[in-house]
């Protein structure tokens, strides 16, 4: 297999820095500790993307409580539990990207309770999403077309082969895997008669056969009896389709605005690795672009990775009700995306409101309202690292205190930054 | 002229005994607003140090987590400090110095309040060397205090602003030169008018009883008259909560002379008790809806059904208050109805609030909680809640139809709202059983749920029937049944006058907790404590309710006042 070259091409590992090392750390989970920091420096780019893109062994303590949380979560039906679950399992699993990646296909595939109510749909939605992280995008775009989640919300058993409900097939095409401009409106008109008497019943996906139109179909110029299945697998053959997951993947994991290059180099390491993800994020993660000028201070961290990262970088452990309460108020309450569209993500994150609510969080955080918050201690530089990664200039004349010095860097506009 | 000798020996003796027995309240100066008194407080420290209740709490994790707070060590190190001064620990301090202290609060110069504090000891030999102790450290800080001679003793003032008498068996702290001269007249038997014969203490002793462990008593005209407190209450409360849960009692406290509060404590448990005295007769002319009569039971008892976690019962006459409502509460508050009315019109069509449904309710209501089976179900929920049954007498018993249409609509509204909202939950049928001849209207799932994670909605099967002249709303049908067992029996005739009672019967409690110890153990780990952190705390918990028996609050009316009782049985 061709290896990638140009923006693609390897980062020098001669040039592996500390900070090179935060913005990986940041990029790829929820914050970077002080320790973490330094394993990943020690450890190097490759022997780092090693450990994160194969499955870890989870730690005692993680294999204790994350049970527990989620039979709560299934126990209660309260989305608030299945809420701190995923939390959890973002802020201590030793699986941090998978989480990550988990969240993406979760906003990809934007799918809420407000409208599911089940708690195990959810859950079981959530579970195919951490299956296929790192795994097949082509299986998961194929499992979410039978996800019982997915069908209730996007109305599945009105899909009817005399009344074919075009709910899904258009999100299979503008969401999921196209992208506006990319098809027709007679194209998701086949593509619905194709799905039609994909239902839910007792909890389960059934095929309800009496349901489903057996006549032929016509989709991107080819003509057959064709089902879900083939609709999905004809979106992924579409040359759109890499190009709408690589714009997916440079907007979470590089920068908000991809050009024509960029996307045009990764689209063509997704069709490469036939949609496998893991070669395509090792590839992405360690590349020249990845690690590039534009691509360092270049997204707007979401509420949950505003968070989390502040409280992993501070060594906080976090009160994790009280995490959801505050990201659910900066925007992103998990498992309730707002539309099928999922968080618009980016500078919609800002809004003259919500950065008051970011500037609170600073303080709440600081004050130990989310979690003991261990004594400042080390020099300025320190907490620079942690939650800048960068220098700001005239930022060690502004106050007095490292508590101060903290919580003036946790203000900044460079904070807000990743 | 030897035994002449020995009966003067013996009636001298006699007389030092009689005055050392006294309680401190024939010391203290009279005049005091508030007084409290302390007796035996050393014996019942001493138990508590011994008891395995502490020992537990001191394993805890959270008793580990406190001892590494920097202000722990503060206090240990200050502990140590203090403790090496009185040549004693702490215990054995509390027990041999401050088995019996009073306090007096007085209406100083100015309005300030000024106090007295007398201790007596119980270990002369212990103290004298406490004495010894601290004596260097007075004069040590010399400069701040002033001896001053006093016949045979000596004052300690301290900048003017207080003045110590340390004697033989007695220590004597007040904020005055005045109150300190009348307290130690006081503990000389010199003092001619003493606390012991405050009227408004004398009344609150004959009321609740003069042998306590601690008491309080506020005098309460005297304390309103000296902070300008106005006494009287509104003619009409701006709360209506407020009014059904107080009403009654701030009309008998607004006339009282005292407020006392009493504690009293033994290897069986503790009763703490607050009281108020007043003309209840005169009271209840406007009032009867809330006072119970106090020469009868107010409240029912709890029906003993099996597996009874607690609950709560009163003695209220909706009809009354309803009726009442614009006579006892403000006009803003009279809106609230007007909705109230509304909303329960589209229940119960066609009914008048004021004229058909109040009326239909006797003056008991009793919500009791205990533990169920999950029978009905194939499988059961992940948390197990008890069942709950809200209980009240019925005027008349055609009354109960009239609240079966109200359950039969409720269910009704439920099962559509469910479906409509998506919920996560079977949708049921109404259906009736009978059950020793009481019909018992109740549900069935359309399909048994099955598995051993059901949701928590799976706990409440809402169940309905009329049972011995009560009507009873209940979430759980072996509850139901078990309350048609129960509310058969009579009622014990002699049983206490209550005229509100809350129970929680800790032993089921700690079977609640047992059995929902995951969901438990996930609400501390949300909060951001470890799995063995949050194991701890529950561990606690559990180890606590295996200490107590029984937990009460509970008032009752009495001819000449009213009184609020918290008590708790040790195991």
């Amino acid at each position: 297999m061709a290896q990638p070259t140009g923006i693609l091409a390897p980062h020098h590992a001669a040039q592996w820095s500390r900070r090179d090392a935060t913005h990986f750390l940041w990029r790829t989970q929820f914050g970077a500790s002080a320790a973490e920091i330094t394993r990943v420096h020690r450890d190097g780019i490759a022997r780092t993307l090693e450990r994160l893109l194969t499955p870890q062994t989870e730690d005692d303590e993680f294999q204790t409580v994350e049970p527990i949380l989620r039979d709560t979560a299934l126990d209660t039906g309260s989305v608030a539990s299945l809420q701190t679950w995923w939390l959890h399992r973002m802020f201590y699993s030793a699986n941090p990207l998978t989480e990550r990646m988990a969240l993406l296909w979760h906003n990809h595939f934007a799918t809420s309770f407000a409208k599911v109510r089940s708690v195990p749909h959810m859950l079981a939605q959530n579970n195919a999403f951490r299956t296929e992280a790192l795994g097949s995008f082509r299986r998961l775009l194929h499992g979410m077309s039978k996800d019982v989640a997915m069908l209730i919300w996007l109305d599945g058993n009105a899909n009817r082969k005399r009344h074919a409900n075009e709910n899904f097939a258009r999100e299979v095409m503008e969401l999921f895997s196209l992208g506006e401009g990319n098809y027709t409106e007679d194209d998701i008109k086949q593509a619905a008669r194709s799905f039609t008497g994909w239902h839910v019943r007792d909890d389960e996906y059934w095929f309800n056969a009496r349901q489903h139109d057996n006549t032929d179909k016509t989709l991107f110029g080819k003509t057959a009896n064709l089902d879900g299945h083939d609709v999905i697998d004809l979106c992924l053959a579409h040359r759109a389709c890499p190009r709408f997951i690589a714009l997916k993947l440079l907007r979470e994991f590089v920068l908000e605005s991809p050009t024509e290059a960029h996307l045009s180099a990764v689209a063509a390491r997704i069709r490469e690795h036939d949609y496998a993800l893991a070669p395509v994020m090792r590839e992405l993660l360690s590349s020249k672009l990845f690690f590039s000028g534009a691509a360092r201070h270049a997204r707007i961290k979401g509420p949950v990775e505003l968070i989390l990262g502040a409280c992993r970088a501070l060594s906080v452990r976090p009160n994790l009700q009280a995490v959801n309460q505050l990201s659910g108020q900066l925007g992103q309450a998990l498992f309730e995306p707002p539309t099928v569209k999922g968080w618009e993500g980016g500078r919609l994150w800002i809004t003259s409101a919500s950065l008051l609510q970011r500037n609170n969080f600073a303080h709440r955080l600081l004050q130990g309202g989310l979690g003991k918050l261990p004594k400042p201690e080390g020099k300025p530089e320190h907490y620079r690292e942690l939650l800048l990664a960068q220098a700001v200039p005239g930022l060690d004349a502004k106050a007095v205190s490292t508590r101060q010095q903290v919580h003036l860097m946790m203000t900044l506009p460079e904070f807000q930054l990743t | 002229m030897k035994a002449r000798w020995m009966i003067f020996l013996c009636a001298a003796l006699f007389t030092i005994a009689a005055q050392a027995a006294k309680p401190l309240s024939h010391a203290m100066p009279a005049g005091a607003l508030a007084y409290a008194e302390v007796n035996g407080l050393g014996k019942r420290l001493i138990e508590l140090r011994d008891s395995d209740l502490l020992k537990a709490a001191m394993v805890s994790p959270q008793f580990k987590e406190l001892q590494g707070l920097e202000q722990w060590t503060q206090f240990m190190a200050l502990r140590g400090v203090i403790e090496g001064y009185l040549a004693m620990d702490a215990w054995t301090a509390a027990d041999k110095l401050f088995n019996e202290i009073a306090v007096g609060v007085y209406s100083g110069a100015g309005g300030e309040p000024s106090a007295v504090v007398m201790f007596r000891v119980s270990d002369t030999v212990a103290w004298a060397k406490v004495r010894k102790q601290v004596d260097p450290l007075i004069t040590l800080v010399d400069e701040a205090v002033k001896r001053e001679p006093a016949g045979d003793r000596e004052i300690l003032n301290f900048s003017d602003q207080l003045f110590v008498i340390l004697d033989k068996d007695w220590a004597l702290l007040a904020s005055t030169r005045t109150l300190l001269a009348k307290g130690l007249a006081g503990l000389q038997g010199k003092l001619s008018k003493s606390m012991a014969g405050d009227e408004a203490l004398q009344q609150m002793r004959a009321d609740m009883g003069g042998d306590h462990l601690a008491e309080v008593c506020l005098n309460v005209p005297a304390a309103a008259k000296a902070y300008g407190l106005p006494l009287e209450l509104p003619e009409k409360m701006d709360n209506a909560a407020n009014s059904l849960l107080f009403h009654g009692i701030l009309e008998v406290a607004a006339g009282s002379p005292y407020l006392g509060l009493t504690l009293g404590a033994d290897k069986t448990g503790f009763k703490l008790t607050s009281g108020v005295s007043g003309d209840v007769a005169k009271v209840r002319e406007k009032h009867e809806w809330f006072l119970s009569d106090p020469t009868k039971p107010g409240t029912r008892d709890f029906p003993t059904v099996p597996g009874l976690m607690g609950g709560f019962t009163m003695h209220r006459n909706l009809a009354e208050w309803y009726k009442k409502r614009e006579e006892l509460l403000t006009e803003d508050q009279q809106a609230g109805f007007d909705e109230f009315e509304a909303a329960l019109g589209n229940l119960l069509p066609g009914q008048n609030v004021e004229d058909d449904v109040m009326p239909a309710f006797g003056s008991t209501f009793t919500l009791i909680a205990a533990r169920q089976t999950f029978d009905h179900l194939q499988g059961e929920p992940g948390i197990k809640l008890p069942g709950f049954a809200l209980m009240f007498d019925l005027e008349k018993p055609q009354n109960g139809r009239l609240f079966q249409l109200l359950f039969q609509t409720i269910v009704t509204i439920t099962n559509i709202v469910g479906v409509e909202e998506g919920l996560d939950r079977q949708p049921s049928v109404m259906t009736a059983v009978v059950y020793k001849g009481v019909p018992i209207n109740t549900i069935e799932y359309l399909k048994p749920p099955q598995g051993k994670q059901l949701n928590i909605g799976y706990n409440f099967v809402p169940c309905a029937a009329t049972i011995n002249g009560r009507f009873v709303f209940c979430t759980s049908l072996q509850l139901c049944k078990s309350l048609v067992d129960a509310l058969a029996k009579p009622q014990d005739a002699k049983r206490e006058n209550r005229n509100l009672n809350f129970e929680l019967h800790l032993s089921e409690l700690k079977d609640l907790v047992t059995v929902n110890q995951k969901a438990l153990l996930a609400s501390r780990i949300q909060q951001g404590k470890t799995a063995t952190g949050a194991k701890g705390e529950i561990q606690l918990v559990e180890q606590l309710l295996d200490f107590v028996k029984l937990m009460r609050l509970s008032t009752s009316v009495k001819e000449k006042g009213f009184q609020l009782q918290l008590e708790g049985q040790w195991k």
